[in-house]
């Protein structure tokens, strides 16, 4: 037999003699059963579920929060265009050419003219004039609803600042119905009259 | 009651105690250690744990002791505090624990693990979290240290 193996065998040997004395051993076994009772609930939530408990409560609020923010930004921009819409302000440049509006309109760096070809097949432009939608400068264009003749009013503003988190709405107030929508950065909103 | 039957729980708790010994070389300190994991783990799990954690476990606490221990040095206030403030040498007598004794507890611990436990060094890794390698490495220089103090000692240990 070599040292090796007389080590290995020395060695559990020597390690197998010890043991944990019984009384110790009966102690553990005790406390194992003392700890296993119920205790009360509160005590066994771990810290961990607390924690999560809690950071799920703060999230939930801050989501909450934000939507109402949004909500109320998106209901402040309508009754800013309703307002507008309804003063029937006089315009600075008149005509059907949106590249003509564009041009005088020139303090604008974002293009006017929506993209959605059901607004410009519907609605006939008139002309427009500055505004501005919760400070953002914007354009305030005339337009005639072709199939009943009706005048509406279409605005143009770069969605930034509080606007920037608007994507699309509809919404009416006092009577007057108004759809927000979204072309890359700049925000439409259309105003017509509810019939 | 448990899924553990007492038998199995005993024998558990003497292995845990075993490894224990294996890094501490010190009865009671063992005893101390073993005892600290497994409150430990029943207040945290109230079940028994399994083999590995407890190990795992008590081999963290010992450690941290290890190192609070270097941090911070207790100095005895009289002669009677000072005697008692010795470091512990092993309460053993015999020949092989005289030649562990000379090992480094991760050395002790490794051997023990694979001679007595039947650990392989994969399984050694996982429970001590160090590489494969410096395991194999911490148990060939622990045989060789063992088998040359015990032929400078003209000791004849492995023939008890």
């Amino acid at each position: 037999m070599n040292n090796n193996q007389e080590l290995s065998r020395a060695l559990k040997s020597f390690y197998c003699a010890r043991s944990l004395p019984r009384a110790r051993v009966d102690f553990l076994l005790q406390a194992k059963i003392r700890i296993a009772q119920p205790t009360r609930p509160w005590r066994t939530i771990p810290l961990v579920q607390i924690a999560a408990l809690t950071a799920a409560i703060v999230i939930f609020l801050l989501v909450a929060n934000h939507e109402e923010y949004q909500r109320a930004i998106e209901r402040a921009v309508c009754a800013e265009v309703v307002m507008n819409h309804m003063k029937h302000s006089p315009l600075e440049i008149i005509s059907s050419h949106y590249s003509q509006v564009q041009a005088a309109l020139s303090r604008l760096d974002f293009s006017i003219m929506p993209a959605n070809s059901t607004i410009l097949e519907t609605y006939r432009l008139m002309g427009g004039r500055y505004c501005s939608i919760q400070g953002v400068p914007a354009a305030q264009l005339r337009v005639q609803d072709i199939r009943s003749g009706k005048e509406c009013t279409l605005y143009a503003v770069k969605a930034a600042g509080k606007l920037q988190g608007i994507t699309a709405d509809v919404d009416s107030m006092d009577g007057i119905r108004v759809e927000v929508w979204r072309q890359d950065n700049v925000l439409f909103a259309l105003a017509e009259k509810i019939d | 009651m448990f899924g553990f039957g007492e038998s199995d729980q005993r024998e558990l708790l003497q292995a845990a105690f075993r490894y224990a010994f294996s890094l501490t070389h010190h009865q009671y300190d063992a005893e101390d250690l073993m005892q600290s994991a497994w409150l430990k783990l029943l207040s945290m799990k109230a079940k028994i744990p399994a083999k590995n954690l407890l190990f795992v476990t008590i081999r963290h606490l010992f450690f941290d002791d290890l190192r609070r221990r270097k941090i911070v040095s207790f100095c005895a206030l009289d002669e009677a505090e000072a005697s008692a403030c010795q470091t512990a040498k092993p309460a053993l007598s015999d020949d092989v624990a005289a030649l562990l004794s000379e090992l480094r507890p991760e050395e002790r611990e490794a051997l023990f693990l694979h001679e007595v436990e039947g650990y392989t060094a994969s399984e050694i890794s996982r429970v001590t979290g160090q590489p494969r390698g410096t395991v194999l490495s911490l148990m060939h220089r622990a045989r060789e240290r063992l088998l040359k103090l015990a032929q400078t000692e003209g000791k004849r240990v492995w023939h008890e």
